[in-house]
């Protein structure tokens, strides 16, 4: 009798096993596939953050220009020249 | 006799197993025919399925200026195309596109009747076209990514950087020379895709980093080539020229800090402008330089010792035959001493120092400057100039040569050869590139300062130079082109040009120019200005020395050559202010160091000593200049007037005995 016993304990405890490991296995697989989806939108979001970037840059680049900033001095707020001896360089 | 009894049990048991076997033999089969027979058919057919291939598009390196401001870059844009197959009803379609696209409905109408499977609806769109066209989720059209090169200075060096067409290839300047090197590879971009369609990264799927497009750092200087353009364009309009160009250069190492040329022309919309703007006239276009060339002649005659500064020469009152043509002079000249004859440009005079050089020894000069050939810049469309061998000159062309008729260079010849004045001896080679790196920053390849050869000693260098600062003293010619508290160094040129009906010198059509260096004892820029075809007023000391001298005033301070007189104070806790006359380290005469202070009242000074008086005004920040020796006689400001630190203070002296 306690030998049927053992013999069932061991068939169960290995079904257990198998299927604990199954599960895992499974459980494994799919946390994978998650990291893949989270993975390939943070790259999208990457890409676009990038784009997003080189275009505030691009807007940067254009609101520096010379041509622009002279003429907001000059017509906006009205600044002139200063005559040479107006000038004091600090350094 | 017992029937014998059909064991149906077992037969069912046999029909079951045979079932079963058969099953088992068709899915082995089957297995067999997916899994070995059809393989390769149904892996590429999956991997279809799985992957998403996202075509990257190839970036575009941008182009900076020395100081690392954009001058090109590119963005992702939108294009949008059409599936004609797919577009149900083609008016509809056109009529919600041709009003935010802005496109030719019939034209449009046609493609899509076409039914072809790829149509471009409209290319580069902005985003704001984007966003109402997707909201506006029409049947059969899609959209694709595509680079646009967005120029955010516009007009700013365009003819330098030049500008790409509609498929990122660069056509002109900068973008045209290292196209290859700009351009990225064509990536894809692979990832999985599951039965919904969502992407989803599987293994190592990513694309790859690398872009191969590198970045280009010029030697432009953006504030010193938003200055000479500004000026050249007043300049032009001001005098209803033709055109013009502007070259600015580093004398020490050959680095254009400025290439401007007129007319302009927005590279954003290039397509909307005459193919004539977009020629970057300072190194493409030849001209006859005129009495610049005068520069290169004292360079020749200095260095060969055939005369010296202070030679004398007979001009001829004006007029002088040679052969069969008669050179003429501006103003009526006697004796001139050589110095003289370059201070008041006298073309009599050059043709005769001219004639005492010889034309074999003049020309080995012309072409040891470098004329006559490329200068090897890096840009596209660059002319050499023509300059013949001695054998083929006319008799009189040694005269002519002589004041710069009779020869054609380019505008950065020109600016080369000063150069090698300025820098006592050295011919550079000018470059616009000054490094090349990758995506990360790293330089993958820089350009170094080159010395093409020597050209003259250092000495000769030195007494070329007295001789173009006296053609800005006062009464020379280029008196017009000194900014105020600077030594230039410069000569004029008013070039007549060739009539392409009549042949021969037109008699209403100049090429004005002024080309010099500030400051003349420790050269920082060199810079040529060349107005084509001025009105009213043709001289180059009135229409070219004024713009030279605009631009150096604004640029010098920019470069930490300050004017002399400039108050240079110290950011510290103790704000001592220097007066320094410029980063070359030469002080004004009678300036002080002085400690800053605030708002006070001038003290009456006259009558008491130097010393006395240097002292009772002392500590104040003022800008003392003083004259003569003794007793002060006279102030200004006058006793009582109030005065801030950085007030310029004059004091006359004199002698009571």
């Amino acid at each position: 009798m306690s030998k049927k016993f053992n013999l069932f304990l061991t068939f169960t405890l290995l079904m257990l096993l198998f299927i604990g490991g199954s599960l895992f296995y499974v459980w494994s697989r799919i946390q994978v596939i998650q990291v893949g989806y989270e993975i390939s939108n943070a790259l999208k979001e990457e890409r676009a953050l990038a784009e997003a970037n080189k275009k505030l840059r691009v807007e940067i680049a254009t609101l520096k220009s010379y041509a622009r900033i002279e003429k907001v001095a000059v017509e906006e707020l009205k600044m002139t020249k200063p005559k040479p001896d107006q000038v004091i360089v600090i350094r | 006799m017992k029937r014998k009894s059909i064991n149906w049990f077992k037969i069912r048991i046999i029909f079951i197993s045979s079932l079963l076997f058969i099953c088992f033999v068709f899915i082995v089969g089957r297995m067999f025919q997916l899994q070995v027979l059809k393989k390769e058919q149904l892996y590429k057919l999956a991997a279809q399925q799985h992957h998403v291939q996202t075509p990257f598009v190839p970036k575009r390196g941008t182009i900076y200026d020395r100081k690392e401001n954009e001058l090109a870059v590119s963005i992702e844009v939108d294009s949008v195309y059409a599936d004609a197959g797919k577009v149900p009803e083609i008016e509809k379609i056109v009529n919600a596109l041709a009003p935010i696209l802005q496109i030719d409905r019939e034209e449009l109408k046609q493609r899509l009747r076409s039914r072809k499977s790829f149509e471009w609806v409209k290319r580069k769109i902005s985003p704001k076209e984007t966003d109402e066209i997707k909201a506006l989720n029409l049947p059969g059209i899609y959209f694709l990514k595509e680079n646009r090169r967005f120029y955010p200075n516009s007009q700013l060096a365009a003819h330098v950087v030049g500008f790409v067409g509609l498929d990122s290839k660069g056509l002109e300047g900068v973008e045209f020379q290292y196209d290859a090197l700009l351009n990225g590879e064509n990536n894809v971009w692979m990832v999985g895709r599951d039965a919904h369609g969502r992407e989803i990264v599987i293994g190592d799927a990513a694309f790859k980093k690398e872009d191969h497009c590198r970045n280009i750092f010029l030697t432009l200087d953006k504030p010193i080539q938003h200055v000479a353009e500004t000026e050249l364009s007043l300049a032009i309009e001001r005098w209803g020229a033709k055109g013009g160009m502007v070259i600015a250069m580093d004398p020490q190492t050959g680095k254009v800090l400025a290439m401007a040329s007129y007319p302009s022309f927005n590279p954003n919309l290039f397509i909307q402008y005459r193919c004539k703007n977009w020629r970057n006239r300072a190194i493409c276009d030849t001209f006859e330089p005129g009495s610049i060339f005068k520069v290169f002649l004292a360079a020749a005659v200095l260095e060969e010792k055939v005369i010296r500064p202070s030679d004398s020469f007979f001009c001829e009152n004006g007029s002088y035959t040679v052969y069969d043509r008669t050179i003429h002079d501006t103003s009526k000249h006697g004796w001139l001493t050589f110095q003289q004859i370059i201070k008041y440009s006298s073309n009599i005079g050059a043709s005769k120092v001219g004639e005492k050089l010889g034309k074999e020894r003049f020309y080995r000069y012309i072409t040891a400057f470098g004329f006559g050939e490329k200068t090897r810049i890096g840009l596209p469309g660059e002319a050499k100039g023509i300059v013949h061998h001695p054998r083929y000159w006319p008799p009189v062309a040694l005269d002519t040569i002589s004041f710069g008729q009779g020869i054609s260079v380019t505008g950065i010849q020109l600016v080369t050869g000063l150069s090698a004045i300025a820098n006592g001896g050295l011919l550079m080679r000018p470059y616009v590139v000054e490094r090349i790196t990758n995506e990360k920053g790293e330089a993958v390849q820089s350009f170094q300062p080159k010395v093409v050869r020597r050209v003259t000693s250092e000495e000769t260098a030195k007494k070329v130079t007295a001789l173009l600062k006296a053609t800005t003293e006062r009464g020379g010619t280029g008196e017009g082109a000194v900014p105020m508290g600077y030594e230039v160094a410069g000569k004029t040129g008013t070039a007549q040009k060739v009539d392409p009906l009549l042949g021969g010198y037109s008699e209403d059509r100049y090429t004005s120019g002024f080309m010099g260096f500030a400051p003349s004892d420790d050269p920082t820029l060199v810079l040529l200005v060349v107005i084509d075809e001025p009105q009213r007023f043709t001289h180059g000391g009135v229409v070219a020395a004024p713009v030279f001298k605009t631009i150096m005033e604004k640029v010098l301070p920019y470069l930490n050559v300050f004017p002399k007189g400039t108050m240079i104070v110290k950011n510290g806790t103790d704000a001592l202010p220097t007066r320094e006359a410029s980063a070359t380290g030469t002080f004004t005469e009678g300036v002080k160091v002085r400690k800053v202070s605030e708002k006070l009242v001038m003290p009456d000074l006259t009558g008491l000593s130097m010393r006395n008086a240097l002292s009772r005004i002392e500590g104040k920040g003022l800008i003392i200049k003083f004259s003569g020796n003794g007793k002060v006689v006279e102030q200004i400001p006058k006793a009582g007037a109030v005065v801030e630190k950085g007030d310029i203070c004059y004091l006359k002296f004199r002698s009571s005995s």
